[in-house]
Formats: structure tokens, sequence, C-alpha cells
């Protein structure tokens, strides 16, 4: 008779039956990673509609009620706040079940460590994002057993970065250097280290402001740069264009890993040939508007701020690349470039994902591209280094050096050697120094997802931002045009609480421990 | 004395065998045969006297003649008339529970496919509500309210004693139906524990009888028609609205080639909804042989039913037969077995349910927007598959008329139901019963989208990606089940009579379901069969089973016919729950008082039946997921896999932690009820009050998405109904030629919800008919209150220009103490839609939502009339709901065009809108992205609507003609009979029909938007015994 009450479920498997093989842990990893590619990260959130709307861009298609982040009109029940907090927990959830069982099956240890270690760094990564974009959150250290405990408080800010500066540096241990991967969408030492650097960047500025992780973010960059697996890329393709600087980002649209350059890039593919299988995100499709679908559909939703374009100095091929010189006059069938008139420079489209270099053999939709996102470049790492020696030594020749080759390859040129036309100016001040590094990782890491975090670790956001719409309001604009796109400029000033982002609806509906962020 | 011969007949025309016929004041007395014919001797001037259970008892005075006919009227109310109960029988008089009959003779009047469709306002307690009028669309029954919040609240059917928790009503031949009961508290409900909690609906199939064989025909041809359309703008109006809105873009494309406004005065219009509707055939046939002998008894139907949809490319075909034998092995041992089975098709893309998220993407939506006219001032435009002036990707407006016709959907369904039983009397009192049955659905889904189509047009969102594109589902189920029972009848000392029932079932259900879509199909006249060619897609691939085993008992007992004592249990084990929480108990008892019986009331004439009782026990809900208490790990490429170094490796996610500690809903009933007859019945009364609690909801609960997971399964809150039934019988008018009997039946029921999932407050849910709709609540479920309740802002009629200021240069500034709009202050001017602000902040935000209408009716009923004339008869059934509202979402789209589309038609009813010289409109400008807020932030209440209605839901005028005639054609009996349904509608809702739900659940409840149209149907029958 209890046989008739013993059914075992026949399409699906239960955690506990699964993690067997070495192949069961290679899938559950890959649902570790998964998150990274949602609409609510790295597919457009996390550079979209978090990321536009700074001293580098804004977004110029604003009406007076549309709720949207990119100008700074939401509150907490935006699906992407929600989104956000969801899937960085989602990751998280799923690298604790994996790291529960990690040592299920039998296997290669080596392999089994890089996984773990993986998994380990993702959790922490996750909970970096959380942190930094939300403060407080609920740490999670374990799987999910008991839904019926709701009530669950958030961990301060400060707890939460030690755990996860501590899971990180556990995983620099496990996971394989970047030359055994051999791609950028698998977490390396060098990755680690990297965002090891970031994380300690980010601890060191506001708010924690703890200034002694700046000894350490300058430990982590400078282990990327003397594990000799890295590089800035110096070459490219003739036949495409006219600088190594570019051609990075056209690798991105061609599915072309550099992993000298770009150390981790959250992986969208859409070359299968069977969209069933593709993981499509929007980079490229906010870019340089364009409706014609064989030269690749966008909807030019990034626009630059004169600034960006002012920061750039003559010769500095960057600047055309970021920000495109020409529109498309374009239908159904035709896209012709037409050159943007030179005092037209607040209608300028970001250009650093072109979708036009997209293979035609990739499939080409309209919303969804392939191209990968790069989360750590080195470019971006010699920033940081110099950044964190200028603050623990002052501006240094390591300083100096770090930065003079990101600009020197931003203007063409050997990074190695010396110029005149590119290399900053010598003996600045620390403060002068400082205030360069801000302008540089302007100028070399536009609409990377970065701008944000930085003007607020530096505490600038403020400021900067009030000056952003100053000079909107002074620009050449129309005047509707203004006033709709100071719109997010002057909410995200008006109050302090757009330094965090509120605790999303779904949690604080139901989770009573958990207190709404200041001014939500 | 000479030879009297003669038929008697039924109300409806049948001849009734075994009828006694009796020359009054002798003991001369013979039964009519199984042709309901009779020979007596008698003289001129005798009294025959007729007299049958069931049948009112008619006298008839001998002339001459030697040939007679006489039609027995069914009694009313007849206390010894059979009730089917859980595992067993009673009689209306002793039954304890609150159990009603439907009267399947009046419902068998309505012209419809399924006994559902005709059972709304039949039963006191039963709401029965539909999506909408498409030909096979579901049909929602609850009885006395709903208990769960987010699951199933479907009732338990029973089918000739094998209960089956999700039939497909479509696959039984009313015609075929001999009896519905439905059991509808706890007393009655609780033997079937688990599953008892949302009622249970128990069908009799007709069985075979003694005698030489009958057969029956009875055949009907009849038409369906939409019963109202909107009116829309005419070109002219059109134009003009496009030039208020937008007036730079509307004046490009239609003043265009120096054409004015003016020119379209004379621009043909285009009726899209005359060419979307039809009037439509169906036709509907059964053929049923009856008969056997003292061993053998056999029934044998068939049925062929075809309704056309009042669509076009919609429709439902049935084909039906059922065979059901019945046989003794000797004295003690009987035994019979049952198999029906049904093909089905339904075909038709359901307006209503489009497979994207956008308003545009309902079938109505272009049939009421699309542009009316011709560019070129032609009629036609039934070659263009788009309007040149929308964008494709954005709008999924298209011809309708075009993608309806080429978009394929259809189901075809399989259905096999085989039950047998054995029963052996151990002695006379004791009877053992042992049932087996199976019941198998198989059934297949085509999905076909081709270049004509909004889903497969390369010019198009969806068709950009996926080109002509198909999908094929298969999909199968089997329930099987055994039941053993033993019962014991016996009475002790004449005044004790006991009944006992006890049993051990068991049962278990697999259902799996397969397929696959592709995409870009270069072959597009090979329809689904050339899926092969294409770039496959998802494939499809599901299994489940489930087990149930219980033990069941009751009790009976009966004292001196004045006091009745039932008690019952069923002790229930499912596989559903994980061990531990696997059996649930369900007791429950009732009592009973006829104390028309006692001696002080024997002297009070003219009551006929006084009855009290009531009842009180627990029943179940487990209608829950086979695997719904297991975490389960999922692994699929898409979309949680990750392109590791461009090749994509498939995620193993979890993707729904479990909850071992989930177990059975439990519903706690209390039911006081009485029963009154006055005049040897001739009115009758029930009245039943009733309240229920249920706790430990099953609820797909939200929890913390910092767990990882966005709901969880859990046995979480509490919900209350309570409600009065009241059913009336009467027989109003008794002569010889004319009769008039009614049945009026009303119930209230109010639910309340006591708790939720701990810390939550109310269960938001939206509408979503469009994606801006998706994440804004349309219903609220709040603690303290009723279920599906609308929420949003509270419309407060339009700015006028005494809220503005003037500026210097003219522009109206609203002035800082009137509230906004969800606009932008500076973007708000005269004639724009105006709310109410609730916090008195000066903004309308989601601060200001309130309640704004109730989804569920105050009150449901309805009110059966039959009357006879000679031969001729008349049925008059009347239906209603009140005080439910409807969101009619059409008049976001089509009364002030809430989301903005450029060049899209209106109502006509919005040709009365605000402008200067119109400031008393309700109806808010037409301007561009001023009409209201430019994003809807909420619902409003302009849009809601009292939802009321009274319905003359059937009627039915039938001849039977004399049987002197009909025998000479070698008939037994022929009647021929015009039925109509749903002819005539009392209701103030403005949109097509206010019997519509396009959401059906209890959280969203009453929403209106592309609703397919319930037809009026007019048909021409005969019924025809051979």
């Amino acid at each position: 008779c209890q046989k008739i009450l013993d059914k075992e479920p026949s399409d699906f498997v239960q955690p506990e039956n699964y993690y067997n093989s070495e192949n069961d842990l290679n899938f559950a990893l890959a649902g570790v990673y998964d998150p990274l590619g949602s609409e609510y990260l790295y597919a457009s959130g996390l550079w979209f509609q978090f990321g536009d709307c700074t001293d580098e861009s804004f977004y110029p298609n604003s009406s007076n009620s549309f709720s949207a982040p990119m100008f700074y009109q939401y509150d907490y029940t935006n699906p992407f706040v929600g989104g956000l907090w969801q899937e960085c927990y989602k990751g998280i959830e799923r690298a604790n079940l994996l790291l529960e069982h990690i040592d299920k099956p039998a296997m290669d240890e080596r392999k089994r460590q890089a996984i773990a270690g993986e998994a380990l760094f993702l959790r922490a990564y996750y909970h970096f994002l959380l942190v930094s974009n939300f403060g407080a959150v609920p740490l999670k250290m374990a799987s999910t057993t008991n839904v019926s405990s709701v009530d669950i408080p958030a961990t301060p800010a400060k707890e939460v970065y030690e755990q996860l500066l501590q899971d990180m540096r556990e995983a620099e241990t496990k996971v394989l250097k970047a030359t055994e991967i051999g791609n950028a969408s698998h977490v390396s030492q060098t990755t680690v280290q990297g965002i090891l650097a970031r994380v300690c960047l980010y601890m060191a500025g506001y708010p924690l402001k703890d200034e002694t992780k700046y000894g350490e973010a300058l430990e982590w960059a400078k282990k990327v740069v003397e594990s000799g697996e890295h590089r800035l890329l110096e070459s490219y393709d003739t036949g495409l264009t006219n600088s190594a600087y570019s051609q990075i980002f056209i690798n991105h649209a061609q599915d072309k890993y550099d992993i000298g350059e770009c150390l981790w890039e959250a992986d969208f593919n859409m070359n299968e040939g069977n969209s069933a299988y593709a993981e499509g995100g929007r980079l490229g499709t906010y870019q340089i508007s364009c409706v014609n679908v064989d030269t690749g559909y966008a909807s030019g939703g990034i626009r630059t701020t004169i600034k960006l374009y002012n920061l750039y100095g003559e010769g500095d091929l960057r600047r055309d690349w970021a920000i495109t010189p020409f529109t498309f006059e374009s239908t159904q069938t035709t896209a012709v470039r037409v050159p943007q008139p030179a005092n037209n420079i607040i209608n300028r489209e970001s250009g650093k994902w072109r979708r036009y270099f997209e293979p035609n053999s990739f499939i080409k939709q309209q919303y969804r591209t392939g191209q990968n996102f790069p989360i750590l470049r080195y470019a971006d790492v010699l920033l940081m280094l110099a950044e964190a020696e200028n603050e623990v030594n002052g501006p240094t020749a390591i300083a100096y050096e770090a930065i003079n080759q990101v600009r020197r390859r931003g203007y063409g040129l050997p990074v190695q050697a010396y110029s005149e036309l590119a290399d900053a100016a010598p003996g600045l001040a620390q403060s002068d120094f400082r205030q360069l590094i801000m302008d540089e990782r302007a100028r070399e890491l536009c609409f990377e997802a970065l701008r944000k975090p930085d003007l607020i670790r530096w505490g600038t956001f403020t400021d900067v931002l009030s000056a952003t719409a100053e000079e909107i309001m002074t620009s050449n604009a129309s005047t509707t045009n203004k006033s709709r796109w100071v719109l997010g400029y002057n909410t995200a000033i008006s109050s302090p609480r757009y330094l965090l982002l509120p605790i999303p609806a779904l949690e604080i509906n139901v989770n009573k421990a958990i207190k709404q962020n200041p001014g939500w | 004395q000479v030879s009297v011969g003669g038929l008697v007949l039924d109300s409806d025309g049948r001849p009734i065998p075994m009828l006694t016929v009796q020359v009054k004041g002798t003991a001369n007395r013979v039964q009519t045969n199984i042709t309901g014919n009779f020979t007596i001797r008698a003289k001129v001037g005798d009294v025959l006297l007729f007299s049958g259970v069931g049948y009112e008892t008619r006298e008839l005075t001998l002339s001459e003649q030697q040939k007679y006919t006489v039609t027995m009227r069914n009694k009313v109310n007849d206390l010894e008339e059979v009730m089917v109960i859980g595992y067993g029988t009673t009689t209306r008089a002793d039954v304890t529970g609150a159990v009603a009959s439907a009267s399947v003779e009046s419902m068998q009047k309505a012209p419809v496919r399924s006994f559902d469709e005709a059972l709304a306002g039949r039963v006191a307690g039963v709401n029965v509500s539909s999506v909408d009028g498409q030909p096979g669309s579901a049909v929602n029954i609850t009885v006395r309210g709903a208990n769960s919040v987010t699951q199933d609240n479907a009732p338990l059917y029973v089918i000739d004693g094998f209960p089956i928790e999700d039939p497909n009503n479509n696959f039984i031949n009313p015609q075929d139906i001999a009896s519905l009961e439905v059991l509808k508290d706890a007393s009655a409900t609780a033997i079937y524990g688990s599953r008892g909690a949302n009622g249970v609906i128990m069908i009799t199939t007709k069985r075979g009888a003694m005698g030489a064989p009958t057969i029956t025909l009875s055949t009907s041809y009849g038409i369906q028609k939409d019963v109202n359309r909107m009116e829309l703008m005419s070109p002219y109006e059109f134009v003009r609205y496009q030039l208020e809105r937008n007036p730079s873009d509307a004046a490009t494309i239609y003043l265009a080639d120096g054409k004015n406004l003016d020119f379209y005065k004379g621009v043909p219009a285009i009726d899209w909804q005359d060419q979307l509707f039809r009037t439509a055939g169906m036709h509907n046939t059964s053929l049923a042989i009856r008969g056997g002998n003292e061993a053998t008894k056999y029934y044998v139907s068939g049925n062929v039913l075809g309704q056309d949809g009042i669509m076009i490319n919609s429709a439902y075909k049935r084909y039906q037969g059922s065979i059901s034998l019945d046989q003794n092995f000797g004295k003690k041992l009987k035994g019979g077995v049952y198999v029906n089975y049904a093909y089905n098709k339904q075909n038709g893309m359901s307006p209503s349910a489009p497979a994207s998220n956008s308003a545009s993407a309902y079938t109505l939506f272009s049939v009421y927007g699309y542009r009316n006219f011709s560019m070129d001032g032609s009629t036609d435009l039934s070659d263009e598959l788009f309007d040149q002036f929308i964008d494709p990707t954005v709008d999924m407006r298209v011809n309708p008329i075009l993608n309806q016709e080429h978009m394929l959907r259809e189901t075809m369904g399989h259905n096999t139901i085989v039950n047998s039983y054995l029963t052996y009397d151990i002695n006379p009192d004791l009877r053992l019963k042992i049932t087996g049955g199976i019941n198998t659905t198989v059934s297949r889904n085509n999905q076909f989208n081709d270049t004509l189509t909004v889903y497969g047009n390369p010019r198009t969102l969806q068709g950009s990606v996926n080109g002509v594109n198909g999908a094929v589902y298969f999909s199968e189920n089997t329930t099987w089940i055994n039941e053993n029972t033993l019962t014991y009848d016996h009475t002790f000392e004449r005044d004790h009579h006991l009944t006992i029932v006890g049993g051990v079932t068991e049962s278990g259900r697999s259902s799996s379901s397969h397929g696959s879509a592709a995409t870009k199909l270069p072959n597009a006249q090979l329809g689904v069969n050339g899926l092969d060619e294409g770039t496959p897609q998802t494939v499809r691939a599901l299994s489940a089973s489930w087990g149930l085993m219980s033990f069941l008992g009751r009790v009976d007992y009966k004292y001196r016919n004045k006091y009745l004592l039932t008690l019952s249990y069923r002790a229930d084990g499912s596989s559903k729950f994980a061990k531990g929480n696997r059996w649930g108990y369900f007791p429950s008892g009732a009592f009973a008082w006829k104390f028309n019986e006692e001696k002080f009331f024997k002297n009070i004439d003219f009551i006929s039946e006084g009855k009290l009782r009531t009842s009180y026990g627990l029943t179940g809900n487990n209608r829950i997921g086979e695997f719904d208490y297991l975490s389960v790990i999922a692994l699929a490429f898409n979309p949680q896999g990750y392109p590791f170094g461009n090749g994509t490796v498939s995620g193993a996610i979890p993707e729904r932690v479990g909850n071992r500690e989930l177990k059975w809903e439990t519903t706690e009933q209390a039911d006081i009820g009485l029963d009154l007859g006055f005049f040897a019945n001739r009115i009758s009364l029930t009245a039943d009050i009733y309240r229920k609690t249920t706790r430990d909801l099953l609820l797909n609960a939200n929890i913390p998405l910092s767990l990882g997971y966005a709901t969880a399964n859990r046995n979480i809150g509490k919900v209350r109904n309570q409600g009065l039934e009241l059913t009336l019988s009467t027989v109003n008018i008794k002569h010889a030629d004319f009769s008039w009997e009614s049945s009026f039946n009303i119930s209230f029921n109010k639910s309340e919800i006591l708790q939720l999932t701990e810390n939550q407050e109310a269960i938001l849910s939206a509408a979503p008919f469009d994606g801006y709709f998706r994440t804004i609540p349309s219903f609220i479920s709040k603690v303290g209150n009723q279920l599906g309740m609308m929420y949003g802002y509270i419309w407060d009629g339009l700015y006028q220009y005494n809220d503005f200021d003037v500026s210097t240069t003219g522009n109206y500034v609203l002035k800082d103490h009137i509230p906004t709009n969800g606009n932008a202050r500076n973007a708000i001017q005269p004639g724009d839609i105006k709310f109410k602000d609730i916090n008195g902040d000066l903004a309308i935000d989601a601060k200001d939502y309130a309640m704004i209408g109730r989804g569920l009716p105050i009150h449901t009923g309805g009110f059966n009339n039959n009357f006879r004339y000679k031969n001729f008869d008349l049925n008059l059934f009347f239906q209603w709901s009140y005080g439910n509202d409807i969101l009619n979402a059409n008049r976001y789209i089509f009364e002030g065009n809430i989301l903005g589309r450029s060049n899209l038609n209106q109502y006509a009813s919005y040709q009365d809108r605000w402008s200067p010289e119109n400031t008393s409109s309700l109806n808010h400008r037409g301007g561009f992205g001023g009409a209201g807020p430019s994003t809807p932030t909420g619902t409003n209440s302009r849009v809601i609507e009292d939802g009321s209605y009274l319905r003359l839901k059937t009627v039915q005028l039938g001849y039977t003609f004399p049987a002197e005639l009909v025998q000479r054609l070698h008939f037994k009996t022929l009647k021929i009979y015009c039925s109509a349904q749903n002819l005539l509608t009392w209701t103030s809702y403005s949109g097509v029909d206010p019997e519509v739900s396009i959401f059906n659940s209890v959280l969203t409840p009453g929403v209106d938007y592309s609703a397919y149209p319930r037809p009026k149907i007019i048909t021409f029958g005969l019924n025809l015994t051979l």
C-alpha cells in the first residue's frame, strides 16, 4: 500500500540527488555565473539603467512620468531595483548550494578547487554588488533550508565587505591562471586579484572610508601586473579600424577574447546559429541609433556629456571611438553615415560598442546582441594601481608609469616608450594627480559601469552631477531638451538617498527585520 | 366491460413504463409496459387512476373512446426522490447534509455543449463563471465561495461514483446525464476528505432499463450570433481625433496631397467587426438505445456536435459515444461496466489570450483600433497585413481578418473513461461493492504562424526573430481508481434504522507532456509538418504522478423517522506531501430533526415537510503540484546556462525551494438548514446558512528575495466564507390543460481574508493585459476584507480652466494647491484626467490607491419556469449576478487611448471628449500625451463599471405531438421545439457582455479586455422516440 504514496519525481532531480560528477559541478557553476548575464546586471541594468546619467553620459528620451532609473525616476518598487537585488541573491544561493556539495563527486582535486574558488569568488562578487549598491544587506553564507523564517536582518556594510574580502582572498588561492583558462568568461587568479583591488578601493572610499585599504589595493593591483599574464592591447586590424583601443571593443562585437586586455567579461553569445541556445545582452543596442537591422539596430540611449568630450586631449584616439562623430540616417533597408557638425557635441552618442562589427553569421536581433561586457580590463588595473600608489606613496614613478601606459595606448603610441604628447605632466602634486586619475578613468573606462560607483566612493557624486546639470543648461540644446535632460541630475542631487538604492519592495514587504535605506 | 387501451407519457412526451393504472374503487389494476402502453377492462363512466413514484396522481373518466393518451406531471419536490451522495444514496426526506439536486430536465433544454454551461443559476450556492464566450472556453465553478487564495477552487467531480479532479466536461454529452447533485456542506463532502473542501458535484449517467429497446433521437440545428458590437469612430471622426492628438504627424499622413478634414466625410468606413464576426451554425445530434431484461440492461448512446464560432476560424467539434451494461449473475452477484469515448477538437486563437504581453497583441485591439478606411478611398484593405503608419516592431496591430484567418491554434483530445463495478450481497443487509476505473486523455496541440500573422511576419518584433514558426505539443494523462466498500443496512425493532458504510480506496494519476517548437520554417505551406526543416526551439518534456490512498466510513442512524444522525470520517494519505505530513483526517457529523413528524405537528395540515438540519466537519484541499514539497534542480541551456568561451554550457539551478512541512489546506464548515414543504409540497423552501473557515492555506507565498527565491509553497493564511442560500419551488398553477411551475434560488456569499503570509497585509494582483499593467496592481486581497477587490485611483473628473493659473506667455499652469494626476505639474493641461488625492500630498502615486470595486458578486441566482398548455410547453430561465464590478480595460484603450498609440481608432463614445468648446464632457481631451498620465501608474475607477446583470438565459418552446398521430407514424413520441440561449440581458454594463472574466481567478475576477463575445443561440430541434 505504501508504494502508492512513495512517488518519486520523474522529470526533475532534487539537490540531494545532484552534484554527482564533475559535469554536474560544471553545470551548477554555469548556474552561478548565469545572473551576470541577466537584464538587471550586465545585460543592461548595471551599465545602462543604473549607469547612465553621470558626468559621462545621459539618457536623452526622458518624459516626465516614465518610471526609469536612467534619469533617477524610480522608487523601491522599480523592477530594476528589485531585479538587481534578486539576481545577486539567486547567484549567492546557487553558489552556496554548489559549495555545500563540492566534495561529493570523485574528481581531479585541482579542478574541484578551481570550481570551488570560482563559486566562492562569485558569491563574494554578488555580495559586493549588493553592498556597494544597497549598503547593509543580509549576508548569506548557506543555502536556504527553511522557508518559514522570513525575518532576516541586514548585516552592516562593513561586515559584508570584510566577509566578501575574506572569501575573495581564499578564492584567489584556488582558481586557475588566466593563461590556463584561455578565455575571459571564467574567473582567473588575476581577475580575483584585480577585483580585490577594486573592492579595497571601494572600502577605502565613501562610505566606509577605511583608508588602510589603499595599501591592500596596491598589493593586489601589483600582483596582477607582476603575474605577467596581461598587457594592454596594442595591435589592431588595420582593415577595420585605426586604433588598438577601438580593437578591444570590436573584439567584443566579434566575440573574440583577448585575455591580455580583458581579464573578465560578462559573456553573451549570439553566434550559435540557433537562437534557442543564444544568450543575448543589450550591449550595442543602446549605442549609435540605427533602425536598420543589418547594420545593427540601436536606440541611442546613451548621449555623451560635453565634459567627457572635452576631457580628451588633441590626438587622443579614444575620443572619436567612445563618442560617435557621426549619426546613421537609416531606414529598414539602408543606413548612411552622416558626420556630426563640430558644434553639436551634446547630441553625440556613445559609440564604444558598435553593432556593424558583428559578423553577418551571428544572429542579429533587434534588441539582443552577443557582445561581451568587460567587467575588468587591464587598463582599469593599471589605473587602480596608479590611484592606490598615489594615495599610499604619492605620485611616484610607479604611479606615473601605470597611468602613462594607458594614456600612450590611447594616443596610439607604444605603451612602454616615453611620449611627450601622451604622458601626463610631470611633477604633479598628490591632489592634482588624484584629479588626473579621476579624469583618466572617465577617458579610458567611460560607459563601463564604473563611473557612478567611482563618483560615490570619491565623495564627489553630488558636486559632479550638479556641474553636469549646469553644463546641460548652458549648452546649445533646445529649451525642451534641456528641461528633459536635467531632470535626472536634479533628482539625483535632490537628496542624499540616491547614493544608495532602496531596499526593494518584494524584500521589505515580507521581511520585517530589514530597514529601508534612509530617505526612501 | 370493454378493453380500454392507452399510452402514458411524461411531461417531455416520453413513455412511462411500470406506472399503475387502476379502476377507481376496485382492485382492478394493471401496469404500463416498457412502451408506456396499457390495456385494462373497464366500462364507460369508470374512473381510471394513474399513479407512480415521482408523478402526480391523475384521474380520467372513461368515455366511449377506447384509446387514450395520458400525460403525467412530474411530482415536484418529491420526498421519495432518490439523491446520490458520496458512497450511497438517500432520499430527499432523509438527507441530513446540504445536498442540492439540479433539475437535469430543465438544464437539458439549454442548447449548449456541456452541462456546466447550463449550470449557472440552477443551484443555490454554486457560482458558475466563464472566461468568455469562445466555444470550449473554460467554465469555472465554485461552491459556496472560494476557499483557496492561490490554488484551484474547482469542486471535485464524481461521475458514477468515480472521483475526478479535473474533468473536461465537454467529454460528457449532457443528454446522457440522469441526475446531478451538488454536495455543499461538510457532512456531505467530508467523505471525500482531502478533496472535499471545494464541494462535490455528483453526476450520474443514464443506465439501461427493463423492456423492449427504446430508441431516442434528439437533434437540433441552430444559429449563433454576437449580441452587441461596439460603435466606433467614422473615418472623419478618426482623422479629426488624430489631428487633435498629434497635429503635425497626423497632418503629414492624413492631410497630404491637399486633402482636408472634410474629405474624410466621404470616405467609406470598413466595418472590421462585421468581417470578423459571423452568424455561425451549430448542430447537435444524439441517438440512444435503452433496454434490457431481468438479467441484462443496457444503454448505448452516441453524439455528434459541431459548433462554429461566431468569430471566423474558431470552432468546436465533438464525437462521443458511450455504452453501459448491467448484468445480474444469479441472485447475489451483479456487475456492470460503463465506457465513454469522446473526441473533441477546438480551434481558433483566443482573442483574450495572446502570446505577448502587449495590449496590441489581443485580437480585438486590431478589430476596434485598426484604421477603418483605405487611404485611397476604396473599401478594401484586405490584402495588407499592416497599416503603413504603424511601426510593427512596437505595435502588434495588424489586419485582424488576415491574422485571424492565418493563425492556427487547435487542440484535439481523445478521452476514454472505463468504469466497472461488482456487487455481492453477502446477506440481505450486507453488500460488498468493488469498483475499478480508468480515465485517460490524450491530446495534441498545434500552433502555426505564417507570414500573414503577427507572430510570423518578419516585420514584427516576434516575427523578426522567429520567422514562420510553429509548435506541436502532446499530452497524456491517466487516472486510475479502485474502491472497495461494505454497506450494512438494517432496521431494528421498527424504529431504529442503521446504515453503515466502510471502505478502502486507492487511486493514482500519471501525466506527461512532450513536444517542441521550431522557428524560421522555410516552407510555410507544410504547416506544422514542416517543423523538422526549421530551427529547433524549446523542447517540452514534463511528467508527474501522484497516489492517494484512503479509508472511509459513515454511519447513518434514523430513529422513528424523526431524528437522523450522520457521522462520517475519512483518512487520506497523499504522495503530494512529505513523509510525516502525508495523512490527513477529516471527520464530520450532522443531525436532522423532522419536526413535522412530531405529534404536535400532525394537525397542521398545510405543512407537509419540516426538517431542521445542522452539520459540522472538516474537509481538505490538496490541489497543489505533485512534488511541490521538494526542491528542484533544473538543468537547461536557456535561460540559466552560461556561454563559457563562446559555447553555451547548461546551467543547473535550484528552480524551487521545497518545503517538507507542507500539508493539507483544511476547511472547517458549519451549516444550519431548514427544509419546509407546504400543501403537499406544492410549495417547498430550503434555506441554509453556513460559515466555513479555511486555514493553512496552500499559498505560493512571497518570501524575501534574499533567500534566493521569490516564492515558496507554504501553509499560511486563513480565509472565511459565510453565506445564505434560499431555494423556493412552487407549483403556481395546476389545471388539466395548463400548469406553471417555478423554482427560484438565490445565494449570498461573503469572503473575508483573516490572515496571509506573516507580515503580509495584502496580496496585490495585476490585470496584465499590457506590459505597463503587469506591475501596476489592479486588485487587492487584504486582510480583513473580501477577496478580489479592485484597487487603484479614484477618478475625479477632469481638470478645468479654473484649476490653472495663466502664465504671462499664455500657458496654463496648475495651481499649487491642486493635486497632480501622476504627470509632472507643468505637463498637466485643462481637460486632463483627474484623480482623488487621498493622502493630500498634492501628488498622485501608489499612496493614493483605494478600493474601487468588488470583483465578486453580492448575490447570484436563478429563476426557472415551466409552463404547459395542452401539448405546448414553455421553459423560461432567468439568471443573474448582482453587485460585482467589471474592470472594462477596453475603455482604457478605446475611450482615451491611455497607452498613447498612434493612429488608433476609438469608440464612438470618445467623440464626446473635453475640448475648449466642450468642457462639460467626462472624457478627457484627446491631446498628445496629455490625456492622462502618459504612462499609467495606477488602475483607475473610470473604467470600473457595475457588472450586475439579469439574463433571460434559456427559453424553450416545445410541442409534443398527440400520441394517436405519432403512433400512426410508428413512433412512440415526437416533440419539436425551439430553444434559445442568452436571449435578453438587462445590464448597465457598457461593454459587450457582463459575463466575463478573462484572467479568471479569485484574485483577479471580472476583467474584460478583448473577450470573445458570448453568442445568442437559437436552435430548432426534435426529440423522437422509437
